[in-house]
């Protein structure tokens, strides 16, 4: 019985070649698209799933400010994590990491930049998963000289040797002795450590003052007591935080604590340790996704429908000869199974090919290696059993329902309700597509808008250069590298800064103005700038005047605001106020006097506000070293500057890049949904169009009789195009009215991530409206006009 | 084995009510040969699909080998009917996908007869009816004639006690017909009872009782000779 279905279902496929095709590739564009994002959102949800502990492990981070110009930092202070510990009940442990991200490490003649050196809390294995290959998980980082590496960086340092009790040196002079060798960690991981030397060690290493007011490096983890409840926590941490200092730092400072399998999806935190991603995006994504396979659903159930009255007689024959409803359910079942699979096939040969490309966009690397794992066959297992369920039960329902006698005698009208049924998933196809449609062209507006916008600085023509870090010999030679740069042709500006816009290096200070209350304080971020800062970067002076150095005094107490931070500190006169500083900058005066006022610029994504910000001058401070050039000739400058560096600081690395490409990578991410929504956008407005082909060439055979009365008594081609035209038209403009509002709603949702936003204008709509009107009516044109211009005597022999 | 009383068939649209079959009592017995006449429209094809079950009368009794079956479910039908009645029609109603032999060896398929068995069984009737060597073409592929002999094979593979023939020659040239309805005649005399709806004077001379039907009702009964019960 199951051959002869089979056999059935496979000469059917043959002998309607087109209908197969539009059937299956619909089906198979479709499952492989969503398959696609499925896999990708899966690998997303499942970041830290391998920590075992994850489900009781939360981030404590510090929030600092309040209200407009708050921000928060991934890490909090050094004494935060022992004291929680100590403290709190419901904490049962706190881990602290601490990581260099250019450590120099080298063993023997070996020597090499790693990024994921990690110093964490000797209990560090007891809480977080990180599978020990050799050694004791339990004291590995008892001794403060202890190491704990993964196995590549063992067989990168040691080769097959046992790395066991061998030594690598840190920065060139600090000896660690290897006590552990664990896995490697998975790549959807946000904690990736390679090394993990103790903590304890680091407070040497790397100066840690054990100090309150010591911020946001130190990411610290607290693993919570079974059932206790994370709500109360951010007001415990300060209460404790003020328990430790004073009221005055309390109000400036709070608390927020992410669990650990969330903290994928928090982007913003500021210093994060890896990649995050928005949820509204990944939302997004899995909403595309289903969209997707519902069109080409949809599409599926239509066309199968739409072809049933050619197998009505079937039907009724196989009634005939004693076929139950059962047994016929299961034929059509079976077939939407096999076209279903034959779809797969399409679908796996698709994904293949894209796969690759698509998840190195993503920068899911893990997921470039080796995407077909069990995540990706849990996807792919899903996408077929809906496919099936959903689009074989129904025709299969649909056609067993015809009666015997009414299939042989010809008399099926292929359904009223499946006529009804037809409409309603034509509209609400091409609904989903106008959908995707209209939020592809919203996004492309925001990308536009933020690429297009004044950004407050000239982001092209700027090279920055990386200055080594901890090594106070290279502050020294700051001022000969400034001024050998300064004689390279080409070099329009030179200046150090300790940050700069869309570099995460962040710097907060506590300031209030002079003659107020000590407790008024308010947190305003600063860069250390130099005199040459605001010509480097085309920052626009509004009032008073730049960094000069006519006047002596400025590098010792000379400040410059944003427009932000004079509303912020609510200065009526901004020039010549005076402000007060009570942390300490080495070899500052604590009073700095305002002296010009910058335009607001973008320092972060358009997704943040333009906060409050303050520059002073402290070469000390200097991260980075900007510079201005003459952009044509680039290369022939950076050459220069290479060997100028080079001479001037033997033996450090020359690291150098492109502002306006570290700016522009803020926008990767956004530029990523919006490449992805427009390619399946078109996806389903394909599949969509495939389906109308279908059902447009289906109806056209359906009315082959009317058309040829209706050619005989005179109409034209262009009233047949347009007879056939008409309802579909209806059909598209209900598409509209559905997927308007809901796509304004979506969109909406979607800007609402930027604090810089475009405006979703009316044209996005029409137009969204108008272009997927035109497919269709080109896709029912192009069917109709066949119909049309054929032999009317041909059409009427049907009878 | 078929026995109707006050059977009535009302076909019913939106607006209008139409009765196809009025107050028809019939009784056809095994081994008969009947042919049922009448202008289009009169209710005989209808008539013959009650008699097939594949459709319920509106009102009525209807006995099929004793057993009262107008108010049995589809899937009761199906089942005796797939036993016991074969079914032969106008436009033959071969499956387009199935070559000769898969058309034929269908009924079986639904009677759950094993495959060995269905071979055999398929091979002799297309052999009977001097087939066999189109068994692997498609219906397509065959002349009327031929397509009026594979669905005739199909309805007697399951050897039914009963076969309905709805207009069997209608399709076919006059060489053809009369091939068609000495096959009947021959399984006639084989033992199978049929009924057959018929325009044809010519072809209801074949049959040992002719009923005529008028506007749903029967109008006559001429018993032929050749029949005794």
């Amino acid at each position: 019985m199951i051959s002869n279905y089979l056999k059935v279902a496979l000469r059917n496929l043959m002998r309607h070649k087109t209908f197969s095709i539009v059937n299956i590739a619909g089906l198979g564009i479709g499952i492989a698209g969503s398959l696609l994002i499925l896999v990708y959102v899966v690998n997303q949800l499942s970041y830290d799933s391998t920590q075992k502990n994850r489900s009781h492990i939360v981030r404590a981070s510090v929030i600092l400010g309040r209200g407009g110009s708050s921000m928060t930092l991934a890490a909090a202070m050094p004494p935060l994590g022992p004291a929680a510990a100590a403290e709190l009940p419901e904490v049962k442990a706190a881990v602290r990491f601490r990581v260099d991200r250019s450590a120099v490490i080298s063993a023997g003649n070996k020597e090499f930049t790693e990024s994921a050196f990690f110093f964490a809390d000797s209990n560090v294995f007891n809480v977080f998963t990180f599978p020990l290959v050799s050694g004791n998980r339990a004291n590995a980082l008892d001794d403060p000289s202890s190491i704990v590496i993964s196995q590549s960086i063992a067989h990168k340092y040691f080769g097959d040797t046992d790395p066991i009790g061998k030594t690598l040196v840190y920065d060139k002079k600090y000896d660690f002795t290897v006590t552990g060798v664990m896995k490697d960690v998975p790549e959807n991981t946000m904690l990736r450590p390679e090394f993990i030397a103790s903590y304890s060690r680091a407070v040497e290493v790397q100066k840690i003052e054990n100090s309150w007011g010591s911020l946001g490096a130190d990411y610290t983890y607290l693993y919570l007591r079974r059932k206790a409840s994370v709500v109360k926590l951010p007001s415990e941490l300060e209460q404790l935080f003020i328990r430790n200092t004073n009221k005055t730092m309390g109000s400036l400072i709070s608390f927020t604590v992410v669990p650990l399998s969330e903290i994928h999806f928090r982007p913003g935190m500021m210093g994060e340790l890896g990649p995050t991603v928005n949820i509204t995006s990944m939302n997004l994504f899995s909403m595309i996704a289903f969209l997707v396979l519902i069109v080409a659903c949809l599409n599926f159930i239509n066309l199968s429908t739409a072809r049933s009255m050619q197998r009505s007689k079937e039907v009724g024959l196989r009634k005939v000869v004693g076929a139950g409803r059962a047994g016929l359910v299961w034929q059509f079942f079976g077939e939407s199974l096999i076209v279903t699979l034959l779809s797969l096939i399409i679908a796996v040969v698709i994904f293949e090919l894209i796969a690759p490309s698509l998840y190195s966009f993503f920068n899911a690397e893990a997921l470039v290696r080796s995407y077909l794992n069990a995540y990706s066959f849990v996807a792919l297992l899903a996408v077929v059993v809906f496919v099936a369920v959903v689009a074989g039960i129904y025709p299969a329902v649909f056609l067993s329902r015809y009666s015997p006698v009414d299939s042989l005698r010809g008399a099926t009208t292929p359904g009223s309700a499946g006529a009804t049924l037809r409409k309603v998933l034509v509209v609400a196809q091409f609904a989903i597509a106008v959908f995707l449609l209209i939020s592809t062209a919203v996004i492309f507006k925001q990308i536009n808008f933020m690429r297009n916008s004044d950004l407050g600085f000239k982001k092209n023509g700027v090279v920055v250069l990386n200055l080594p870090e901890s090594s106070s010999a290279v502050i020294d030679k700051y001022a000969v590298l400034k001024q050998a740069f300064n004689l390279i042709p080409g070099v329009q500006d030179v200046s150090g800064a300790g940050s700069l816009p869309a570099f995460s290096w962040y710097q907060v200070q506590d300031v209030h103005l002079q003659g107020e209350p000590e407790t008024k304080y308010s947190m305003i971020q600063t860069i250390a700038v130099d005199y040459d800062y605001l010509r480097t970067l085309h920052l626009e002076l509004l009032q008073g005047r730049d960094f000069s150095r006519r006047f002596p005094t400025d590098s010792d107490n000379a400040i410059l605001l944003n427009q932000s931070a004079v509303q912020y500190l609510e200065l009526k006169n901004p020039i010549g106020a005076e402000v007060y500083i009570p942390s300490e900058v080495p070899g500052k005066s604590r009073i700095m006097k305002v002296i010009g006022v910058v335009k607001d610029f973008h320092v972060t994504s358009f997704q943040k506000r333009m906060g409050p910000l303050l520059l002073y001058m402290s070469p000390a401070n200097f991260k980075y070293i900007a510079l201005r050039i003459d952009q044509p000739q680039s290369s022939r400058i950076i050459s220069a500057l290479r060997s100028a560096w080079e001479k001037i600081l033997p033996g450090t690395s020359f690291d150098y890049s492109f502002l306006s490409q570290t700016y522009d990578d803020l926008y990767r991410s956004d530029d990523k949904v919006g490449s992805l929504v427009s390619i399946f956008a078109s996806l389903a407005v394909l599949i969509g169009c495939m389906g109308l082909f279908g059902l447009v060439s289906y109806s056209v055979e359906r009315r082959t009789k009317e058309i040829g009365i209706r050619k005989v008594l005179g109409a034209s081609i262009s009233m047949i195009v347009a007879l056939l035209s008409k309802d579909f038209t209806k059909w598209v403009l209900m598409a509209n009215v559905i997927a308007w509002p809901a796509a304004y709603y979506v969109t909406n949702n979607w800007l609402a991530n930027f604090a810089y936003r475009t405006s979703v204008g009316i044209w996005v709509f029409v137009l969204s409206g108008v272009a997927a009107l035109l497919v269709a009516l080109v896709t029912v044109g192009s069917v109709g006009i066949k119909a049309a211009t054929a032999n009317p005597v041909e059409a009427l022999r049907y009878e | 084995m078929i026995r109707t009383i006050n059977l009535k068939k009302l076909y019913t649209t939106e607006e209008v009510e139409t009765t196809a079959l009025d107050n028809v009592n019939i009784e056809i017995k095994e081994k008969e040969f009947v042919a049922i006449m009448g202008p289009s429209g009169c209710g005989k094809s209808t008539l013959l699909n009650l008699f097939g079950m594949l459709d319920n009368p509106t009102d009525g009794e209807y006995y099929f080998l004793n057993e009262e079956v107008s108010k049995y479910t589809e899937r009761q039908r199906a089942n005796i009917r797939k036993a016991n009645i074969g079914f032969v029609f106008q436009s033959f109603n071969l499956i387009d996908e199935l070559t000769v032999f898969e058309n034929v060896e269908l009924p079986l398929l639904y009677l759950g007869v094993s495959s060995s068995e269905r071979t055999k069984m398929v091979n002799e009737v297309l052999e009977r009816m001097q087939i066999m060597h189109r068994k692997d073409h498609f219906p397509q592929q065959l002349s009327g004639g031929q397509q009026q002999r594979v669905a005739v094979s199909r309805a007697v593979v399951a050897k039914p006690a009963l076969i309905l023939a709805d207009e069997p020659t209608g399709n076919l040239d006059s060489a053809n017909g009369e091939e068609v309805m000495n096959i009947l005649t021959q399984l006639n005399e084989g033992g199978t009872t049929i009924v057959m709806v018929t325009h044809s004077p010519h072809d209801s001379e074949f049959a040992h009782r002719v009923i005529h039907l008028f506007d749903g009702h029967v109008v006559t009964e001429n018993y032929k000779e050749k029949f005794h019960v």
